[in-house]
């Protein structure tokens, strides 16, 4: 359950915790902004067993970072078949899995952030979409406390999942470095889905898989900010570092891609948010 | 266990994610494999290989899991034999190595077996420990006219739990020695 509180100065989006209270999520200078959360929010909890996981930060195609819900349900009928790394069709094992992973039924964006909010806040606008992220994640932590979203089967050991907010990332400090960039499978096409800093994976959230063996590996330790920009499409976004690879390139999100207009690979450049 | 419901997130909870760097050692005093608790171990995934020598790579991050059967010799011909890792479970890729006993003991884990230059398998080991959720923390900030708001977030740097993963022979001879950080995920 979402309301809006405030006092005419300011309005905050509150959002209610498993023990009753209530968690201010967003603020906003002006009504509008918080309704529009306020009703985006609402609507998607009202969504059948939506996956309230699926509720991050992205760069949309107009340019504007956003605290989105990625479109993540479960799978109703219990019966959706999920293949574990066979993601091209091979013969490999179909497992069932109470989830669909991103239909195409699209996802929901929250909430844009704008100008009006950077000024708010007197922050960037990709630090933002990830607070807003993380304060919306924190109170709806766990099925069992149920916001109208029901998973199918909403008892029961199966569903006593957790939904943490995302880490804090401080801001990468070396010089520009030029790097050839992959884009990752889907992580349902993987053995695990969780990243290196322990998050689980969501392809459309601003990540990246960066080395991590040798001299280097203080550079691109977890959980830093860091500035991805590709010279072909003119394009960059702000990411944070969550996975490693044991390759020598970046291996970005397809949130990451689409922002900067990337398909397959190509050359970015790393820098300093 | 195929054909078992699961929910990704019942898969995704609890799952020891590990990363690591290889050390190799030697002899391993009797001692030192007394005892111990036994692990439940199971076949994930395999691919044959021939002249592998034996060794052993957790598994480093969702994006390089490719890297790792590429590296390891597993790709392209891995395949997938049982369901992905499970809460509390840790992950490696043996390579030249079958293993048949698996315990954890003062020295770490002890994966014991025999060598096989004729395969790479993907091992899933029960730990048997949940980790428990990093804490959640809410802070207070200012916004620049000075309105108090919380923002939650985890911390940056999530304290890791590193532990030796040792394969030896049944004779005892230690023939490799990984250290393996193991990701508190809930």
């Amino acid at each position: 359950m979402i309301h809006v509180a405030g006092n005419h100065r300011h309005y905050v989006v509150q959002c209610r915790t498993c023990s009753g209270g209530w968690f201010g999520v967003a603020q906003f200078r002006h009504v509008a902004g918080a309704n529009t959360l306020k009703e985006n929010l609402n609507g998607v909890f009202s969504r059948p067993a939506a996956d309230l996981d699926f509720i991050h930060p992205t760069k949309l195609p107009d340019g504007n970072y956003a605290v989105v819900w990625a479109g993540v349900a479960w799978c109703q009928a219990g019966n959706c078949k999920t293949k574990v790394g066979n993601c091209d069709g091979g013969a490999g094992v179909s497992h069932t899995t109470f989830e669909s992973i991103y239909k195409s039924q699209g996802g929901v964006v929250l909430k844009r952030v704008t100008k009006e909010d950077t000024d708010w806040y007197g922050r960037p606008p990709w630090k933002i979409a990830l607070s807003w992220a993380n304060n919306i994640r924190k109170p709806i932590n766990g099925w069992n406390c149920s916001k109208g979203a029901q998973p199918p089967y909403s008892t029961g050991p199966l569903f006593g999942g957790i939904i943490l907010p995302l880490h804090a990332a401080t801001d990468w400090d070396y010089p520009p470095i030029k790097m050839t960039a992959t884009v990752y499978g889907y992580g349902e096409c993987q053995p695990s889905f969780l990243t290196a800093n322990g998050e689980i994976f969501h392809t459309m959230d601003l990540t990246l898989a960066v080395p991590y063996k040798g001299r280097d590996s203080k550079k691109w330790a977890r959980n830093q900010w860091v500035k991805i920009s590709n010279r072909a499409t003119g394009r960059s976004v702000r990411a944070r570092l969550t996975d490693v690879c044991g390759c020598q390139h970046v291996d970005l999100s397809r949130g990451v891609a689409r922002a900067l207009k990337m398909a397959g690979t190509g050359t970015v450049t790393v820098s300093r948010p | 266990m195929i054909g078992v419901r699961i929910s990704r997130r019942q898969l995704l909870r609890g799952t020891a994610t590990v990363l690591g760097a290889a050390a190799v050692g030697h002899a391993v005093p009797a001692w030192a494999l007394s005892g111990g608790r036994a692990v439940p171990m199971r076949s994930i995934g395999t691919a044959s290989g021939s002249d592998l020598a034996p060794s052993i790579a957790p598994l480093a991050g969702l994006a390089g899991f490719d890297d790792l059967l590429q590296r390891t010799g597993a790709a392209p011909a891995f395949r997938w034999t049982g369901l992905p890792p499970a809460p509390g479970e840790a992950t490696f890729l043996l390579s030249g190595f079958s293993p048949n006993h698996v315990s954890l003991r003062h020295m770490g884990l002890v994966i014991e077996g025999a060598r096989d230059p004729t395969a790479v398998r993907m091992l899933g080991l029960g730990l048997g420990r949940r980790p428990a959720p990093p804490d959640v923390v809410v802070e207070v900030l200012r916004t620049p006219e000075g309105v108090p708001y919380e923002e939650a977030f985890l911390p940056a740097k999530a304290p890791d739990v590193t532990m030796p993963v040792s394969l030896v022979e049944s004779a005892g001879r230690r023939l490799t020695t990984v250290m393996v950080p193991i990701l508190a995920t809930g």
